[in-house]
């Protein structure tokens, strides 16, 4: 074969969003304090990050610093009524669920809770708070929830912002484990949100 | 090799148990064995890793996934000591695990772990036994996996077999070498030999045998998963070569059996399953109906309903499965759930939520703002209270 | 073989796994760490994280709690035998209740998070983060180890994790077919193993040893023995160093 992959589809594999996919092509730098156009949304970061080739949706960009087990932001721009948030690997046995523009801005936690487990083959989440929030110039939801992965103890957190602009869906999940990596880098998560224009 | 064992095993267990019951003897009285205890490690040695394991079974208790629920705790380890009695029970340490599949495990040293997935499909303490007993089974088979030399020696389980159910014709003595030889090497034997030795258990135990519904169940709720995704239905009979367990329809066939000879003696206990599982229907449900496998949580919920009765709890988790697929057909229905739901006494706050948030999709304005207003009455805390006022104030 | 048959084999080998061409290290140590910043420290060995289980045909990984109860005994028997080997005090993991406890299994899952990515975003050459690409090892867990410091008195923490998932018959027999049709070895199981060590009062990471192609069938003895050695090759503080 041509290129290389890894061996074998190791539980790490899972804790870093990589469940039984070929190894991602490659990654692109997203340098400091410039801000960049990611599929219609800008978003500013303070430090340099880096953006996975393998998107995690058809909308969507995927950034880690120190790789998807330790910390990631995952933005998704204008994900239309009908599309699923992340890719949906067999429609058959796995379906992702549809965003529909109808929803509610409480009811865009219940999608994403729900987009998120079938995506990881998360059991152990819990939804800790959604509050309104400002998310790029609009009135969005902000939903903080924990969760962990299959075969892991580690407890992991998230924090996502979502809105709905123009029957279009938006959204910023900011996720890390709990111990050290979610406190250390959520002021970051924050600002580069805080920077997003669409 | 391993597939005509196993077909053989089943096919005895067939023939002999049925022959048994054609011949409606007097049965035997059904006493357990004494226990001789649980491996004990021999040796310094050994009983200095025997502390290192249950060491590393402490970190389980700090696990995220493990349910720390006393009362809840203490009722699943009744069951099993009702099953296989005190002297046996003693040795298990039983957690509890946030998972929403159906199924238990017990490790060599005494550890079980059962799934919220198992409680949320059971419908009676009868049911339960006969799981855990089968669990328990597999640790009194088969502990010293690794360990030949030691090895209990499998008479007093022989013994066992014979009375569950298999009656006494010489075909007993070719189960018990066809077991013995299939122990240490074939899965699905021990699987099946587990399933035996759990119903006897049960048989000696105040419990009624109902080993069989909780398969027949299985299928059903795959049935219903395959007809909703419009997915080819498949019934397997005979196990492929890498399944390691009976297939649902074997254990359902020989359990059937065991289950008329059995009788009607002994508790069901369903009343105490749906008290103590009432009082957790979140936990039982709230995954299960955040998944993506409608038709088979459908099917779950529906049982337990009919089964066990309803309730506000169980009400408002059906309307939160069919908000959550939200076909319009589905938001209608969704709705009565939740209407239906806000009439019991036990009706959860999120009833209120459910029906507001459908009656709003559904254009039925007044009657959403009302009941959310409702909502945030009966729950002015809850974790989305900011986005539901929000909601109000446009 | 049919026509249909290798067709289907050479798709699924575009969905499966090929060994890596490419060498892969496997080692760092931080800068300025060496055996010299050991002196006289205590060395607190973490509870071994040990996962033993069944790899299915395609799918997700299924834990086995014999194998798992099987390689951790062994593999502990096998770190205590060598606690001599060592040239500092090794003190074991003390037993905790309530938050104390969680702190520690905390850190342990956190430490196999991070020598994960390690091992998959600096030391696999294939999945380099550009921000890690040819830079310094400088890797943590968090100054929360400050207070497995206090509690232990160890200035150090030795972290020991294994993974190991074995083919299963339905593996195994695909990766009999596909070997045969196109003379690739798929690699049937996955076998890692970390060792690592933290400076507890800072929660850095000085050293690391992190292979995904590890030797030793974790549930006998000697493929215990040999798991170990092959973890602590290269460890700073042993008296004398294990041969490779």
């Amino acid at each position: 074969m041509a290129f290389v992959r890894r061996a074998g589809i190791a539980l790490f594999a899972v804790a870093l969003w990589l469940p039984s996919t070929p190894a991602p092509a490659g990654w692109k730098l997203i340098p400091r304090a410039q801000p960049v156009d990611i599929g219609g949304m800008i978003v500013t970061p303070l430090n340099d990050w880096n953006q996975s080739s393998a998107p995690p949706g058809k909308q969507g960009r995927a950034w880690t610093r120190d790789g998807f087990g330790l910390n990631g932001i995952e933005f998704f721009a204008g994900v239309a009524s009908g599309q699923t948030l992340y890719r949906e690997r067999n429609r058959k046995r796995n379906p992702m669920p549809r965003f529909q523009s109808s929803l509610l801005l409480p009811e865009l936690a219940d999608f994403f809770e729900r987009s998120f487990r079938v995506r990881g083959q998360i059991s152990d989440f819990s939804l800790l708070e959604s509050t309104p929030v400002q998310f790029g110039g609009h009135r969005g939801l902000r939903v903080r929830y924990r969760y962990s992965l299959p075969n892991d103890d580690l407890v992991r957190k998230g924090e996502v912002r979502l809105v709905v602009v123009n029957r279009r869906l938006y959204v910023a999940n900011f996720f890390a484990p709990e111990l050290h990596y979610f406190p250390a880098s959520l002021p970051e998560a924050n600002a580069i949100m805080d920077s997003a224009r669409f | 090799m391993t597939r005509r064992l196993g077909l053989t095993l089943a096919a005895a267990v067939l023939c002999v148990t049925t022959a048994g019951s054609v011949r409606a003897q007097a049965k035997p009285e059904f006493v357990r064995p004494p226990y001789a205890g649980a491996y004990e490690p021999q040796g310094i040695d050994e009983r200095g890793l025997w502390m290192e394991l249950d060491e590393g079974e402490r970190a389980l208790r700090d696990s995220p996934l493990v349910v720390g629920d006393p009362r809840l705790h203490d009722w699943v380890r009744s069951v099993l000591c009702k099953a296989v009695g005190f002297d046996r029970c003693q040795a298990t340490r039983i957690y509890l695990v946030r998972d929403d599949s159906f199924n238990a495990t017990m490790a060599p040293n005494g550890l079980m772990h059962v799934h919220l997935g198992l409680l949320a499909r059971l419908h009676s303490e009868a049911e339960l036994a006969v799981i855990l007993a089968h669990e328990f089974a597999h640790f009194e088979l088969r502990h010293s996996l690794y360990d030949f030399r030691n090895r209990r020696k499998g008479s007093d389980i022989i013994a066992w077999i014979s009375l569950a159910g298999v009656a006494t014709s010489q075909s007993t003595s070719a189960i018990q070498n066809g077991v013995v030889a299939g122990l240490f090497r074939f899965n699905r034997a021990q699987e099946t030999a587990a399933d035996l030795l759990a119903a006897a258990y049960v048989r000696a135990s105040p419990y009624r045998l109902r080993a069989s519904a909780p398969w027949r169940r299985l299928l059903e709720e795959d049935e219903a998963l395959r007809s909703e995704r419009k997915a080819r239905k498949v019934r397997r009979y005979y196990p492929y070569v890498t399944d390691t367990h009976p297939t649902n329809l074997q254990r359902i066939a020989y359990f059937s059996v065991l289950e008329a000879e059995a009788g009607t003696r002994g508790d069901d206990g369903a009343e105490a399953y749906r008290e103590v599982t009432n009082a957790i229907i979140g936990d039982l449900f709230a995954g299960l109906v955040k998944g993506n496998e409608f038709g088979a949580v459908d099917y779950v919920i529906r049982a337990r309903g009919d089964a066990l009765g309803w309730n506000g709890r169980l009400l408002a988790m059906r309307g939160e499965l069919y908000r959550s697929r939200a076909t319009p057909r589905d938001l209608s229905t969704a709705q009565a759930f939740f209407e239906r739901a806000t009439g019991y006494r036990d009706a959860p706050a999120e009833a209120w939520r459910g029906l507001g948030l459908t009656a709003l999709r559904l254009g039925e304005t007044a009657v959403g703002r009302s009941a959310l207003a409702e909502y945030l009455k009966r729950a002015p805390r809850a974790n989305d209270a900011g986005a539901i006022r929000l909601l109000l104030e446009d | 073989m049919s026509i249909g048959r290798i067709g289907a084999a050479l798709a699924a080998l575009l969905c499966f796994h090929a060994m890596p061409l490419l060498a892969q290290e496997k080692g760092a140590v931080r800068e300025g760490f060496s055996a010299g910043s050991l002196q006289g420290q205590k060395i607190l060995l973490f509870h071994p994280a040990v996962w033993v289980g069944e790899q299915s045909t395609g799918g997700m990984p299924e834990p086995n709690a014999d194998w798992t109860a099987q390689a951790r005994t062994l593999l502990e028997a096998e770190l205590r035998r060598r606690q001599n080997y060592f040239r500092n005090e090794l003190i074991r993991e003390p037993e905790l209740v309530g938050l104390d406890a969680r702190l520690f299994a905390a850190h342990r899952a956190l430490f196999k998070a991070v020598a994960g990515s390690v091992m998959e975003y600096q030391f696999f050459v294939g999945n380099r983060l550009p921000t890690r690409k040819n830079k310094a090892f400088d890797w943590t867990l968090g100054s929360g180890t400050r207070q497995i410091a206090s509690l232990t008195g160890a200035r150090y923490g030795l972290f020991v994790v294994t993974e190991d998932q074995y083919g299963s018959v339905g593996r195994k027999i695909f990766q009999v077919l596909v070997a045969g049709v196109a003379g690739v070895g798929i690699q049937s199981g996955v076998h890692i193993g970390h060792a690592g060590l933290v400076d507890l009062h800072t929660g850095e990471l000085v050293w690391l040893n992190a292979d995904a192609a590890m030797g030793g069938d974790v549930r006998t003895a000697e493929g215990a023995a040999k798991r170990v050695d092959q973890l602590l090759e290269d460890f700073p503080g042993l008296k004398t160093p294990i041969a490779p």
